[in-house]
């Protein structure tokens, strides 16, 4: 470092317009490469479709009317240049018109949305309960640093972590469908269908976001200006709840992203494992009998799924980083 | 050259140094490490052995001796482990299970490392469009699940071994390709591989001689860490039907095969699950031993 | 004809934002029109703040990068006209000390195998002397070469960048703030090893720091830097003695010792650190210069000839009313 005794007068202070500006970039930017994502997974999609073959063949099914196959035809300009197939089948993606499943010859996106809630309601439930434990655990046992407690809760999460969803799945099916007969096994008719693919699939976050809760606690803690707070009379747990947690979001919101990757992953597994008739489950269905269109519709359904809840936590962590109002020159 | 080497040879202290230093690491090594460490040997023992150490073939059936349970509970069977729906040894299946399995995380591993570093190497080389273009496709990837990635493959190409193969080794390429290009970029900008040109040595030798041997370390606990995953994805794969086909066998195809009976046959699902569970939970804590131990740094 | 020349060169930067995103891009002038020469046996400093550019302008000497305009010649050759394999042969000539020796060195190979390493990529340079006498001659023992660098202290380290730097025999070094990053009673002894070696060998040398007390013990001319511009150019005795640019009246005022006899008149300079993604208008020093006009608001002043060997960047001396605190 030059350490020149120059009289360095520092940088004018932080102006509202300059700040909000780099917000805006910020937020153009993030949006843009969702964008890019996005185009990206639909390209792949298209050029993995024109690989395997015909696409008329792939997305209708074999009984399908000449007719249907004709507009089919015309419509994907099936007989035109690479380049406008290419257009049409984004025109057509944003048309939702993504062909006919090969199962019963009905409309892709109809079969798949008529899908979307049950997995709605098994990730978003999953997933509050993965914040619901993963947090308070994080902390408790950063707050038991190296005592029993930490160890043993420690323990269990990389347990939790590192199982395959299906051995836990099975494991819990047996435990309290078969043994203990508390719980039904499979299927979605009740309220107490729900209890146990939730269990499943929210525990592998939990675990997930306990581990890193707590380091990113743990690190904050050893931080001077807590050290300091916790010297000027604060509790442990004060200095937690006011300077820790705070501090520590930037990190958790970052592993909030990965869980949510990880949800939408583990939910094809545990859909399967328990018989639950959401979209992961079709998707499997579908990849089984090679129903393209329906696989197709799924893959990007799924993927605009996953980029938008990237892109918020993206925003999140855009407006919980402190540099954010306070530098905008590491702002990216 | 040679004059090198004779001056390293006058000082073999240092290098026993070295050497003690990495040693008394491993002496501290927690227990839990050490099971798992003992269990992965195993695993790999069993891989290579499995020929040998199956008391059965895992497809041999046979009709009069279907869903015995263990001998290891003390049962009257012929089996261990107990038998399946079809009278085969549940014992030799889960061997041959683990060979297959471990096979195909390890071929995996090994096509996602070199895929990976490949890419990250390039992108530190080329920077500028091709840098920005080749992370674009780390961070696409990054950001989707990647079971969705494979089943949209299997569902496109349908199912054959070598695309298995070829799948689970995509798992995780671009966590290498991001370790290497950090590590690149690093020795490009401001690290040796700046000095040594500086000195004149060409693209070929300072990645040949220099870089390679600088970023083994890092890869290889990279390819520890990303080891539960790749088992995971096969595993996974084949626990939805899309992966290993019968009559071969896998860890995940086994207890997909268990599920139906677990209500009249629950050792079919107890040893394939065990062993999955503490395979892929051996290479966890292994592999975040090894992180936390080695000096590389990994994002 | 000087062995280094540099003519009029200008490095560029693009810094911030993604190559995606050129809206969000500024420009850094790094080095604005620089113009340098070194001749052979010659020691030429150069000094400045932080961000001013000289690391760069050491880069561009050595052809480590190619200018945004101007031009480095090296022993006649035009560094941006060669192809990179004749670079590269070119190389073992010309040499460059990193400030930071830790992180010049292959953490995994022995410091021996990295010191020879030069004359094996240039096998037809140097006398290639064995790796004991390159060791020996920057004061190190030859049993030192099975070390690795993590084994090694920070003066041993800088020792051993400097004997790789010797290995091949180099007619220009490029030591870029070699003892910044050392504890001060370490710097001591690398200056004294890089004075004995000039001597012994008679490169020439550039040698970029940030501290004029070094600089006057291992420079023979001084250039002075602000915002990747020279400012002022000329011998150490001369420029150390009686500063014409008001930037080196400030940086000379600021280091007591230096010149005793100098009557102290404390230059305060004022306002913002230099930015070298927003150079001022003008005279680029003129928003903390105690002394600016007016005028150097609008003009940039030229580098003129002041006095023997010597040559500034100042409109008060180029128009005769120099300022001059030891009047």
């Amino acid at each position: 470092m030059d350490t020149l005794p120059l009289q360095h007068d520092g940088r004018p202070g932080p102006h509202l317009g300059r700040r909000l500006a780099a917000l805006a970039r910020f937020c153009l930017l993030k949006l843009a490469r969702t964008l890019a994502t996005l185009w990206i997974v639909v390209t792949f999609t298209f050029v993995i479709l024109r690989l395997t073959g015909d696409p008329a063949l792939s997305l209708l099914p074999d009984n399908a009317p000449p007719d249907i196959a004709a507009a089919f035809r015309s419509r994907w300009g099936l007989d035109r240049p690479v380049w406008t197939q290419y257009a049409l089948y984004f025109r057509n993606m944003l048309d939702g018109n993504l062909g006919y499943s090969l199962a019963n010859g009905r409309d892709a996106v109809a079969v798949v949305l008529e899908r979307v809630p049950a997995t709605l309601r098994l990730t978003v439930s999953a997933f509050a309960l993965t914040l619901a434990v993963g947090l308070p655990v994080g902390v408790f046992a950063a707050l038991r640093h190296g005592r029993m407690a930490d160890r043993a809760l420690m323990m269990l999460a990389t347990v939790k972590y590192s199982l395959p969803n299906f051995v836990i799945g099975i494991g819990l099916i047996y435990a309290f469908a078969i043994w203990l007969r508390l719980l039904p096994s499979s299927g979605s008719a009740t309220a107490a269908h729900l209890i146990l693919p939730v269990v499943t699939l929210g525990l592998s976050g939990a675990a997930v976001i306990a581990r890193f809760t707590r380091s990113a606690a743990l690190e904050t803690l050893g931080q001077p200006y807590v050290r300091a707070a916790m010297a000027a009379g604060e509790t442990r747990t004060q200095a937690i709840v006011r300077h820790v947690l705070p501090n520590a979001a930037v990190p958790i919101l970052t592993v909030i992203g990965f869980t949510i990757g990880g949800l939408v992953g583990g939910s094809i597994i545990v859909e399967q494992v328990f018989a639950w008739p959401g979209i992961g489950r079709l998707l499997v269905d579908a990849v089984a009998v090679r129903d393209l269109a329906v696989a197709q519709v799924i893959v990007i359904l799924l993927a605009v799924a996953m980029v938008t809840a990237n892109l918020a936590i993206d925003l999140a962590y855009g407006l919980v980083n402190p540099r954010f109002w306070n530098n905008d020159d590491d702002i990216r | 050259m040679t004059s090198a080497e004779t001056a390293a040879g006058t000082a073999p202290g240092t290098v026993a140094a070295n050497r003690r230093r990495k040693r008394s690491a491993f002496r501290s090594m927690p227990f839990s490490v050490c099971l798992g460490a003992c269990w992965m040997a195993l695993m790999f023992a069993a891989a290579i052995a499995a020929p040998w150490l199956a008391p059965y073939g895992y497809a041999e059936q046979q009709p009069l001796l279907r869903l015995k349970p263990p001998a290891l509970f003390g049962y009257e069977t012929p089996f261990w482990l107990g038998s399946d729906h079809l009278g085969r040894d549940v014992l030799s299946r889960v061997i041959h299970a683990i060979r297959l399995s471990i096979v195909i995380a390890v071929a995996g591993t090994l096509i996602g490392a070199c895929v990976g570093t490949a890419v990250g190497m390039l992108a530190a080389r080329l920077r500028g469009w091709w840098e920005e273009a080749l992370m674009m496709l780390v961070d696409v990837q990054a950001s989707l699940p990647f079971m969705i990635f494979a089943l949209t493959i299997v569902a496109f190409f349908g199912n054959n071994f070598w695309l298995l193969v070829i799948i689970v080794g995509l798992a995780g390429w671009e966590r290498y390709a991001r370790l290497v290009r950090g590590l690149v970029v690093e020795a490009e900008t401001t690290g040796y591989a700046a000095a040594l040109r500086a000195v004149g040595a060409d693209s070929w030798r300072i990645y040949r001689h220099h870089i390679l041997r600088n970023i083994t370390g890092a890869l290889l606990v990279q390819m520890t860490l990303n080891f539960p995953e790749t088992i995971m994805i096969e595993t996974g794969l084949s626990f939805l039907g899309l992966g290993v086909q019968p009559p071969l066998t896998s860890l995940g195809l086994l207890i997909s095969e268990s599920r139906n009976y677990i209500a009249i046959a629950w050792w079919i699902a107890l040893a394939p699950s065990i062993v999955a569970a503490f395979t892929t939970l051996s290479v966890c804590v292994v592999g975040d031993w090894l992180r936390d131990v080695s000096d590389v740094r990994l994002r | 004809m000087p062995l280094v020349e540099a003519q009029g060169v200008t490095k560029h930067f693009r810094v911030g934002g993604s190559a995606f995103a050129t809206i969000s891009r500024a420009t850094v002038k790094a080095v604005a029109g620089a113009d340098l020469a070194v001749d052979r046996g010659e020691t030429l400093a150069v000094v400045g703040e932080s961000g001013c550019g000289k690391s760069t302008l050491g880069r561009l000497l050595l052809g480590l990068m190619p200018p945004s305009s101007g031009r480095v010649m090296f022993d006649g050759h035009d560094l941006a006209g060669l192809g990179s394999p004749a670079l590269r042969r070119l190389r073992a000539r010309m040499q460059l000390v990193f400030q930071n020796p830790l992180q010049a060195l292959d953490p995994r190979m022995s410091v021996g195998e990295q010191i020879v390493e030069p004359t094996v990529i240039h096998p037809a340079a140097g006398n290639r002397l064995p790796v004991a006498d390159l060791l020996a001659q920057v004061g190190l023992d030859p049993a030192l070469a099975g070390r690795f660098p993590h084994q090694l202290s920070g003066g041993q380290r800088q020792r051993v960048v400097i004997a790789r730097a010797m290995a091949t025999q180099p007619d220009f070094i490029v030591f870029d703030e070699p003892v910044s990053a050392l504890d001060v009673s370490v710097q001591a002894q690398i200056i004294r090893l890089i004075r004995d070696l000039q001597t012994a060998r008679g490169f020439a040398s550039v040698f970029i720091s940030h501290d004029l007390r070094v600089v006057r013990h291992v420079a023979d001319r001084v250039a002075v830097m602000y915002l990747g511009r020279i400012v002022e150019e000329g011998p150490v005795r001369a420029v150390f003695a009686e500063p014409l640019h008001p930037y080196t009246q400030a940086l000379i005022a600021a280091v007591p010792r230096l010149a005793p006899g100098m009557r102290r008149v404390r230059v305060v300079l004022k306002g913002e650190p230099p930015n070298p993604a927003a150079i001022p208008s003008g005279c680029p020093f003129h928003p903390r210069c105690p002394v600016a006009e007016y005028d150097c608001r609008t003009h940039a002043p030229a580098r003129v000839a002041a006095g023997p060997a010597r040559s500034v960047a100042c409109i008060r001396v180029a128009s005769g009313s120099t300022f001059l605190p030891a009047a």
